[in-house]
């Protein structure tokens, strides 16, 4: 018995929806999507403009318009440090802040153990020295320098010797996104807020003035504490990198630098309107950057950060600024006794915008 | 090196554009303008390769300019931006006018009640991109020809209207794009790499197909640009100009200024370039050097005088530090 076939009846939905989807209708009436520029489009530009008209330098211009063939923006990148950090490379100019302890035995902390002296031998062995008087070269008129010295030998120019790459702390493709988080605050924006707006009408009350969203914004720029202690001098060069960063992100208007060695509060910045060291002090409503491992030289912290650090804590709560603290060690080596005030972050190249938003919505809920 | 004809557009065989007087249709003076040959072929290849151009360098080295010259040279319409911390995506796109609304409600409910327009798009204030994308349906606040808005909007930039039967041709500037917050250059991707935008009532705004756009995005790269927007847009980089450069630019923009004392002013430039640097201050540009030109030519001083000290400190050295703290130093 052959099955019946199923009645179609008439074009339904279900039919059109099949059809479309057949016809690929996705691809129509929206416009192309055409993304970052690619090598196709530099063909499609040298096709156009004609290249084969012209020369080799015009083609290049072309290709450097489009980003191809651009130089290595590393390679023109400055190794000076901003004007505004005071330069930690010339070491010899500085003086410790603080006496001079012990380095921490690499490894782990065990306590150390003194070696067992060598037994010397209980009798003495009889020697005599004789004086060695080496032979006069035989350096004649007609004497030819090595072969080696001509041969596979090659100078090293210290001048074009490229410094090794280095992974920084906060990459170059994380580092506006992550800054941006970190330091953007709110502002009163100009779009109304229409769900606020509506609650209040629905409830019969007038607001006061016009409710408007909030906006996140970069305008009061940031503060950036940078602890150039001996403790981080594993990240100095990344200490220099973050203030780049941090004037590319809020621009060199926005970013005032303070280095310290010791007690954040003591910070201090070059001022060279003023020829004179300017000390930090909190901006009302300024975020505030630090970057510092506490000085714990690598050692988990058990007596928490201390005085200098609560009191910075407490002097820019009263300010109202928001602290950020970028610490190069993990959370199990973080102080538990800076309170909810400050925002520690782990300064490291996994970190990413998303976190810091994440753990920013976090601390609120729990300051709630 | 030989001269780049470019494609898409003519120049004398100096790369000068001599300048547009205003006239009974264009209320607007465009100043001439000295392309580099850099210039020449970035602005080019954006018109071959219909992308932005992100033009990047220091403070009065003519780039914003570049726009407006572009817009005359090709005798297309202009609009522009001046980009902000405060500028918002959708001032560029599509806002709606909610106090007018507003505004209407109230009257309509006391007495006037035809005053309250019932069609949502009535309120809509096209940006300068609708204005690029299809001038009509901006100027219809994208309503049907049969059924246009009460009150029309009004082109906010220098029209220069197609020929008859030919698409509109637009050149869009978007000014000082690094004052802007991180978000707005990820909410201009859309526009630039699709040409189409959403509107509030959830449609979507697609450019005339036909219709030209040149936009042109000016920085001074005091804030680095997200990089996906950076590698959708064709770049240049306008560099300050040699004493050549400037010495020609003073004959095409301050022609009354004698050739001795521009080639006097252009010295002091380069030399103060150098001083400067040296110090982190921000040298002096183009414009700030034809302001000095012009200076010393209407006042009849020379770079010897003991004026132009003065001069020098007003035009050209800009100290940020007040008189007082510079005696109080010295």
């Amino acid at each position: 018995m052959s099955v019946p076939s199923e009645r179609r009846g008439e074009i339904g939905l279900a039919e059109l929806v099949a059809a479309l989807r057949r016809l690929r209708c996705d691809q129509f009436g929206e416009a192309e999507r055409r993304g970052e520029i690619g090598l196709a489009e530099l063909v499609a530009a040298l096709r156009h403009l004609r290249c084969d008209q012209f020369g080799e330098a015009e083609r290049r211009a072309i290709a450097e318009a489009l980003g191809f063939g651009a130089a290595d923006p590393r390679a023109a990148q400055t190794l000076t440090p901003t004007p505004t950090v005071y330069d930690h490379s010339q070491t010899q100019a500085q003086t410790r802040s603080t006496p001079i302890a012990p380095p921490p035995a690499p490894g782990w902390a065990v306590p150390r153990v003194a070696p067992t002296p060598e037994a010397l031998p209980a009798d003495m062995l009889a020697c005599e020295l004789v004086e060695l008087v080496a032979d006069p070269p035989d350096a004649g008129d007609d004497a030819q320098p090595p072969t080696w010295l001509s041969a596979g030998y090659r100078r090293i120019d210290p001048q074009t010797r490229a410094a090794p790459l280095r992974h920084a702390l906060l990459p170059a493709r994380t580092a506006r996104g992550v800054l941006t988080a970190a330091l953007a605050t709110q502002r009163t924006g100009d779009e109304i807020d229409h769900e606020e707006l509506v609650r209040c009408l629905v409830a019969r009350r007038l607001p006061p003035r016009l409710p408007r969203v909030l906006a996140p914004t970069l305008t009061h720029g940031c503060q950036l504490l940078l602890d150039f202690s001996d403790s981080m001098l594993p990240w100095w060069e990344d200490l220099r990198q973050l203030a780049r960063q941090a004037i590319a992100a809020l621009g060199a208007a926005g970013v005032t630098s303070f280095h310290f060695s010791g007690a954040p509060a003591a910070a201090r910045r070059w001022s060279a309107e003023r020829e004179d060291f300017a000390s930090w002090r909190p901006q009302a409503g300024q975020p505030v950057l630090v970057a510092t491992d506490f000085g714990i030289w690598g050692e988990p912290l058990h007596d928490g950060a201390g005085a200098d650090w609560q009191d910075f804590v407490r002097r820019c709560a009263a300010a109202d600024s928001p602290l950020l603290i970028l610490v190069p060690w993990p959370p199990r080596y973080w102080p538990a006794d800076l309170g909810l005030f400050p925002q520690l972050v782990h300064w490291n190249p996994a970190t990413t915008a998303a976190m810091l938003r994440r753990q920013r919505g976090l601390a609120h809920r729990v300051a709630r | 090196m030989s001269r780049y004809s470019p494609r898409h557009f003519q120049l004398p065989d100096d790369d000068c554009f001599p300048g547009e007087e205003a006239s009974a249709g264009n209320p607007s003076t465009v100043a001439p303008y000295i392309f580099s040959r850099t210039a020449l072929i970035a602005v080019d290849v954006a018109l071959a390769t219909e992308r932005p151009l992100l033009v990047a360098g220091p403070p009065g080295c003519g780039k914003s300019r570049l726009a407006e010259t572009m817009a005359a040279v090709l005798k297309w319409s202009f609009v522009r931006q001046t980009i902000t911390s405060r500028t918002r995506g959708e001032q560029l796109t599509v806002e709606v006018d909610h106090l007018r609304r507003l505004n209407d409600a109230h009257r309509a409910a006391r007495a006037d009640a035809h005053v309250l327009l019932k069609r949502d798009r009535e309120y809509y204030n096209p940006g300068i991109f609708w204005w690029a994308f299809n001038p009509r349906s901006a100027e219809l606040r994208g309503l049907p020809e049969f059924q246009p808005p009460r009150n029309k909007a009004r082109f906010p930039g220098l029209a220069r209207p197609a020929a008859a039967g030919e698409p509109p041709a637009t050149v869009v500037l978007i000014d000082e794009i690094d004052k802007a917050e991180p978000d707005l250059p990820n909410d201009l991707l859309e526009p630039l790499d699709r040409r189409s935008f959403g509107l509030p009532d959830n449609t979507t705004l697609t450019a005339d197909p036909l219709a030209k756009l040149l936009t042109i995005i000016t920085t001074n790269g005091e804030r680095e640009l997200p990089q996906a927007f950076i590698r959708r847009c064709v770049t240049l980089r306008l560099e300050e100009p040699t004493r050549d450069v400037l010495i020609a630019i003073a004959a095409v923009r301050a022609r009354e200024a004698e050739p001795a004392l521009v080639a006097a002013v252009a010295d002091k430039i380069l030399a103060l370039r150098d001083e400067l640097k040296d110090s982190g201050r921000r040298p002096p540009g183009t414009s700030e050097f034809l302001d000095a030109v012009l200076t010393c030519h209407w006042l009849a001083i020379g770079v010897d005088s003991e004026v132009w000290q003065e001069v020098e400190q007003a035009t050209l050295r800009k100290p940020m530090l007040r008189e007082d703290e510079r005696s109080e130093r010295a």
